[in-house]
């Protein structure tokens, strides 16, 4: 089979938020690194403000193709589905567009360049993404300045469905695109990999038999 | 008046980046309106030679707008039109464009509302503490503080209020932008390229935006040295990130202002450096060397012990030459790391403790992981000046890293009481 798989995906629960300060516990040892580098791990953060608890979820890769694949590994959106325990993960910008809701006028929208971790041939690797453990809407209220975010609480996780982003070169925009355009590209770009698969650390009871499209 | 703050998100925080942009004058106040608890309302008095950031506040704070028709965006005539801003934690979805607003800024004009508000709205988290970049004029990523977003988006609103808006209004706003970045004393971002996107790592002013300013550059070995212990040790594991995390939002809450104010006052640049930044960098790479045993960071590579001893004496060498108060430093410092504002004690301090009261929320990281490890540097330096061996002064810095260590957060990964 040619193409970009998805083997497994997990998603953990943030660890519990510590008392500070208290004594010292003695050093855990580190875990292992894992195949490929989380690009949305924190690295040099001294403007961390606003973060907060978030689940990790984990997607595994192969690549069964004889060409490296530039994947996707920015969260470009999320959403959950209580009914079915289903976390969404956007991999893909199969959902943007320019701000275009009635009443809305854009004056200034920025399409940012995804991270992207290469896949050699045959090989596979993890991408970690973080996800808010609510989905956090924003809106706006009648009669008041103040926008609203409005939250639903994400959990328990027992599919995740992937939205994954791929192609044989990275994506690069030239730099003055305007931002209709890049968000044109980036909508457009590559292969879409859609997959739900079963959150392997909390499977549900009859698993999910993964249900795989590509669209080009 | 025309400037508000959605009090939904984090306004503090905006507070504190719209304080950036003004130069840390505190002309800037807030005030509540009466008929809507949803936002704060701005006031600004100016003073007089803050520069042309603060000029800029002045005018989008203390005008009323009336904007004009643009019929080419689809924008109608408001009169006295409101600009609010919204600072969002990561992972709030836009209705709007249907995508994630995590490490991105976006206005716009809500013709929902009656009558029109102008809307500009950005993310807190810096990509979730993964950091912002875009691109200079040679191609390379460089960081995108908070408050430049926040100006870069006032930018656009303040063209949607004046009628200026132009088709590609990102050159212009970028152009704005950069009288920004020149406040902070940061790279400029080249105005004819948009791109951007999340995770960066050293940068121009990647690393500590008071020691940056203390040292002039985020190369400089000293900071180079703390990010190797910040991010190759302290930050290896998720218990250390979250300790990390939760510094900074402390850390935010006051280092734009003071390292605004250092770069504005030499004097007040060369104090935080000598009496802070320097010692705190000292007592940070003993930690390191004490804890994991290995050697110096520096390119020497002493022991623990020649390190302890080595830099110890050469500081109270330097203290005794320059007349500097050691012990008193130490004691005022401790009591700032307690939580206390020392009425007495050197100038310096005194004006550190009324920094960090004035951000109003208790700050205890902040004066564990930077204050109280200073104290304890200051109070080894004056054990130095007295006539001491130098295993007595290795003994001593190592007690003071074990006291200082015993009450840090149980998830700093590598500590251990009592480890060699």
């Amino acid at each position: 089979m040619n193409g970009l798989q998805i083997v497994r995906t997990t998603v953990t629960a943030p660890p519990e938020t510590p008392a500070l300060p208290k004594t010292p516990a003695p050093p855990e040892t580190p875990a292992p690194p894992e195949t490929a580098a989380a690009p949305e791990t924190p690295a040099a953060p001294e403007a961390a403000a606003a973060a907060r608890p978030q689940l990790t979820v984990t997607i595994d890769v192969r690549n069964d193709s004889t060409e490296t694949y530039h994947v996707w590994a920015s969260r470009r959106s999320y959403d959950y589905d209580p009914a079915t325990r289903t976390l969404t993960v956007y991999l893909a910008d199969v959902l943007r567009q320019m701000p275009q809701s009635e009443g809305i006028v854009p004056i200034s929208y920025h399409p940012r360049t995804p991270a992207q971790v290469a896949v050699p041939a045959g090989q596979t690797a993890t991408i970690t993404v973080a996800v808010p453990t609510a989905v956090r809407t924003l809106s706006s209220v009648p009669g008041q300045l103040g926008l609203r975010v409005d939250e639903r609480p994400i959990g328990p996780v027992e599919r995740v469905e992937c939205y994954l982003t791929y192609a044989d070169v990275p994506y690069q925009p030239t730099g003055d695109l305007p931002s209709h355009v890049k968000a044109r590209q980036l909508r457009e770009w590559g292969t879409t990999l859609h997959e739900t698969r079963p959150n392997d650390l909390n499977p549900p009871a009859e698993p999910t038999a993964p249900d795989a499209q590509e669209q080009e | 008046m025309t400037l508000f703050i959605d009090q939904t998100g984090d306004p503090d925080l905006v507070l504190s980046d719209v304080f950036t942009i003004c130069g840390a004058d505190f002309g800037l106040g807030d005030e509540t309106v009466p008929t809507d608890s949803s936002v704060i309302q701005l006031t600004y008095a100016e003073t007089a030679g803050q520069g042309p950031t603060a000029d800029r506040l002045d005018q989008l704070v203390n005008t009323d707008f009336d904007m004009p028709a643009q019929p080419d965006f689809g924008i109608p005539a408001t009169d006295d039109v409101r600009i609010v801003v919204t600072g969002l934690p990561a992972g709030v979805l836009d209705p709007h464009s249907g995508t994630d607003l995590t490490g991105n800024g976006m206005s716009y004009v809500d013709t929902t509302s009656s009558p029109a508000v102008i809307r500009a709205v950005y993310d807190l988290s810096q990509c979730n503490g993964a950091g912002i970049w875009v691109v200079d004029d040679d191609g390379n990523h460089i960081v995108d503080p908070n408050p430049v977003i926040l100006y870069h988006e006032l930018s656009h609103s303040l063209h949607a209020a004046t009628g200026t808006l132009q088709a590609n209004d990102e050159p212009a706003a970028e152009t704005d932008e950069n009288v920004m970045r020149d406040r902070l004393g940061i790279t400029h971002r080249d105005i004819n390229s948009h791109d951007g996107g999340c995770g960066i790592t050293g940068g121009d002013d990647g690393g500590c935006l008071v020691v940056t300013a203390a040292y002039g550059s985020s190369y400089s070995g000293a900071v180079d040295r703390l990010r190797r212990v910040r991010d190759g040790v302290l930050r290896a594991d998720a218990g250390g990130r979250e300790f990390f995390d939760a510094l900074h939002r402390e850390y935010y809450r006051f280092s734009p202002q003071l390292a605004a104010a250092m770069r504005a006052d030499g004097r007040l640049r060369a104090e935080v450096r000598d009496l802070v930044v320097a010692p705190l960098l000292e007592m940070v790479e003993l930690a390191y060397c004490r804890v994991t045993g290995a050697r110096a960071l520096a390119s020497t590579g002493e022991s623990f012990a020649q390190l302890a001893v080595g830099r110890v004496r050469a500081a109270a060498h330097t203290a005794s030459a320059r007349g500097l108060d050691a012990s008193g430093l130490g004691g005022a410092l401790g009591a700032v790391a307690d939580g206390g504002s020392p009425p007495l004690g050197p100038p310096l301090v005194r004006r550190l403790g009324r920094w960090l009261d004035a951000v109003g929320v208790p700050l205890p990281l902040t004066r564990w992981a930077i204050v109280a490890p200073v104290a304890a540097y200051w109070r080894c330096v004056a054990t130095a000046l007295e006539p001491r061996s130098d295993s007595e002064i290795e003994t001593a810095v190592a007690a003071e890293l074990r006291a200082w260590l015993a009450h840090g957060p149980a998830t700093l990964p590598g500590i251990e009481e009592g480890t060699p």
